[in-house]
C-alpha cells in the first residue's frame, strides 16, 4: 500500500519499489547474550533477514551463505554510532553515507572499518548468534 | 566469560589512565558498541595546494582540522559535536581563520525507526551537507556548487525527526525545524552563504522548514529535499521601517534539490539539480541594496572508476574523475538588481585521487572555471592596476585528507 502510494506520487518509479516488503524482519528475543531463532522462521528464498531485539540499540542483520550457512553483523554503522540499513547489496548509513558489502566491508567512506560480526551455531531447529 | 572480565578490567584501567576517553576502535574491539554509556572522539581534515596558472599564482592552506566528540549517556540519548578550525590559525589581526561548531546535537532514539536531533546540525540538504568528510569526495576541494549555491557545510539551531520506513528498506523520511536566515547578509554573487547564522546569536522569530525523501536501491541512492524560510527576524517595527516583511516566514527562500548516485567498489556515478527562489528579492535589495538575485539555479554531474577495482589491491583506491558543474547565482534578478554574467558559472574538474589506507586520500585535479563577463557596472573604484578580468582561468591543485 505504502510503496503503491509513494509510486503514485512520482517521487520513485515504481519500478524501483519493487523491492518492498521483501526484507524480513524477525522480532526476537535474547537470553545470555545470545539471540536464538527457529529456523522455521527463516523463509528458505530469502538471503537475509534483519533480527530486531529490544536488548540491542541496533538490528542485526543476519546473511543466509550459498552452502546455507549463517552469519550475522551488528547494523551500527563504525563511523559515527548511527543505524545502518540493508537491502540485497549491502547495508548503507543514511546519517554520513558510508556503505557497507554484505560481508561488513566498507565500500565506501567515512566509516573506515567493517561491521562488527557475530558468530552463528546452528542445530537442527535453531540459529544461535553470539552476541558476545 | 573470564576473558570478558579481564577486557573490561583492563579497558577500564586505561580508561581512567588516559583523559577519561576510549576510542572507537577500542570500543568496537572490547565488545562494548552495546553499552549504555561511551565516549567517542574521532575527526578528519584536509590541506590543499592550489595554483592558478593564467595567474601564476599559487595558495598553500590547511583548509580545516575538526575533531569529532561524541558521548552516549544512554541508549536513548547521545551527544555529537564537531569543533573546526578551518585555515590554521585564528588571529584578532583580520585573519580568515575560523573555530566553530559544526554540529552540536543531542539525538534522542524514539525507537529503533526514528530518532530526534536537537541543537546544531545539518539539515538534510544536497550530498555534501551530511556528507563531507574530504575523504569521501576525490576533487580537493568539495563541489563548487555544493559551496557557493548549497552552501555545505549548512547547520542552524534546530529539532528535526528521521525516520526509516520498515516497511520499505531503504526508504527514509526526514523532517526539522530551525532558524531562519538573515536578508542582509544575501548579495549577488554570493547566494546566501552569508545569510547563515551557523548557531550565533541566530534570530528565530524567523524560521526554516526542511524536508527530505531519501531513498537507498541496491546500488542507487536517491534523494529530493526542500527548504522553505523566512529572513527577516527583526522587530515588526523594524521590519515595517525597511518595508520588508518579517514573522516566520515573511521574505522567504526556497530551496529544492534532487540528487542521484550509483555507487560500487569500482564505478560511480553522482547527479544533483538545485534551484534557490528569492520572491521577494526586490524588497530585500530595496532594504539593503545587495543586489540579491530572484533565483538561482545550476546542477552537476559526476564520474569515476577506481583502477585497482578487482585486482590484488583491492583494500587501495586509485580513482579516476570528471566532473562538470554549471551554476548562475543571478539566473534571475529583480528590477532593482544589476545582472552580472561573471556569476554564472561552470568549472571542469578532472583528477585522480589515491587511497593508500581507509581513511587517507591523496589527491590531484585540474579545474577549468569559464564565466561570462564580469558586468564594469558593478565597480565603482576601478583600481587602475588591477589584472583584467578573466574568463576562463585554471587551476591545479593537489590536497591530502584524512578521517578516523
Amino acid at each position: 500500500m505504502a510503496c503503491g502510494m509513494i509510486g503514485l506520487l512520482g517521487v520513485l518509479p515504481v519500478t524501483m519499489l519493487e523491492s518492498c516488503m521483501t526484507l524480513p524482519m524477525l522480532r526476537t528475543t535474547s537470553k545470555n547474550n545470545n539471540i536464538v531463532i527457529s529456523k522455521t522462521k527463516l523463509a528458505a528464498e530469502k538471503k537475509i533477514f534483519v533480527l530486531r531485539n529490544d536488548d540491542l540499540q541496533y538490528d542485526v542483520l543476519l546473511v543466509k551463505n550459498l552452502d546455507n550457512t549463517y552469519y550475522a553483523m551488528y547494523m551500527q554503522c563504525t563511523h559515527n554510532d548511527n543505524p545502518v540499513q540493508a537491502n540485497d547489496k549491502g547495508l548503507f548509513c543514511t546519517a554520513h553515507g558510508s556503505t557497507f558489502d554484505l560481508e561488513g566491508k566498507v565500500t565506501n567512506g567515512p566509516a573506515t572499518q567493517s561491521l562488527k560480526k557475530y558468530l552463528v551455531s546452528e542445530d537442527a531447529d535453531s540459529l544461535t548468534i553470539h552476541i558476545n | 566469560m573470564k576473558h570478558s572480565y579481564i577486557v573490561l578490567l583492563l579497558l577500564s584501567l586505561g580508561f581512567s589512565l588516559h583523559a577519561q576517553v576510549i576510542t572507537r576502535e577500542d570500543s568496537l574491539q572490547a565488545g562494548l558498541v552495546r553499552s549504555s554509556n561511551s565516549t567517542v572522539i574521532s575527526g578528519y581534515g584536509e590541506a590543499s595546494l592550489k595554483y592558478n596558472t593564467n595567474y601564476q599564482t599559487a595558495k598553500a592552506n590547511l583548509d580545516r582540522v575538526v575533531v569529532f566528540l561524541g558521548h552516549r549517556f544512554s541508549k536513548k540519548i547521545s551527544l555529537f559535536t564537531e569543533t573546526e578550525i578551518e585555515n590554521a590559525k585564528v588571529t584578532n589581526n583580520g585573519s580568515d581563520g575560523e573555530i566553530s561548531l559544526e554540529q552540536a546535537f543531542l539525538k534522542f532514539n524514539a525507537n529503533k525507526d526514528l530518532y530526534i536531533v536537537a541543537g546544531l546540525f545539518l539539515p538534510r540538504i544536497g550530498i555534501t551537507n551530511e556528507n563531507h568528510l574530504p575523504t569521501t569526495f576525490n576533487s580537493v576541494a568539495r563541489t563548487q556548487l555544493e559551496t557557493q549555491l548549497i552552501p555545505a557545510t549548512w547547520r542552524e539551531l534546530g529539532v528535526g525527526v528521521y525516520y526509516s520506513v520498515p516497511q520499505i528498506p531503504g526508504l527514509n523520511l526526514s523532517a526539522c525545524v530551525v532558524n531562519g536566515l538573515n536578508a542582509q547578509g544575501m548579495g549577488g554573487g554570493q547566494g546566501i552563504v552569508n545569510a547563515r547564522f551557523e548557531g550565533q546569536n541566530a534570530t528565530a522569530s524567523n524560521l526554516a522548514v526542511n524536508a527530505a525523501i531519501l531513498y537507498y536501491y541496491k546500488h542507487f541512492r536517491f534523494q529530493a529535499s526542500g527548504y522553505y524560510g523566512g529572513t527577516v527576524g527583526l522587530t515588526p517595527r523594524s521590519a515595517d521601517s525597511l518595508k520588508l516583511n518579517s514573522g516566520a516566514f515573511g521574505t522567504p527562500v526556497g530551496l529544492y534539490e534532487i540528487d542521484a548516485q550509483y555507487l560500487t567498489k569500482g564505478f560511480y556515478f553522482k547527479a544533483l539539480g538545485c534551484l534557490v527562489s528569492l520572491p521577494d528579492a526586490q524588497y530585500i535589495n530595496r532594504a539593503y541594496a545587495n543586489n540579491t538575485p530572484s533565483s538561482m539555479n545550476g546542477f552537476y554531474v559526476e564520474a569515476g572508476y577506481n583502477l585497482l577495482n578487482k585486482t590484488k589491491y583491492e583494500d587501495k583506491r586509485l580513482n579516476i574523475f570528471g566532473r562538470y558543474e554549471y551554476f548562475d547565482l543571478n539566473a534571475t534578478v529583480p528590477t532593482n538588481g544589476i545582472r552580472n554574467d561573471a556569476w554564472r558559472k561552470s568549472y571542469i574538474t578532472g583528477g585522480v585521487s589515491f587511497r593508500p589506507v581507509q581513511g587517507v586520500l591523496i589527491k590531484a585535479d585540474v579545474q577549468v572555471l569559464t564565466t561570462g563577463n564580469y558586468n564594469q557596472a558593478l565597480i565603482i573604484n576601478p583600481n587602475p592596476s588591477a589584472a583584467p578580468y578573466l574568463n576562463q582561468q585554471t587551476f591545479v591543485e593537489l590536497g591530502i585528507a584524512y578521517s578516523f
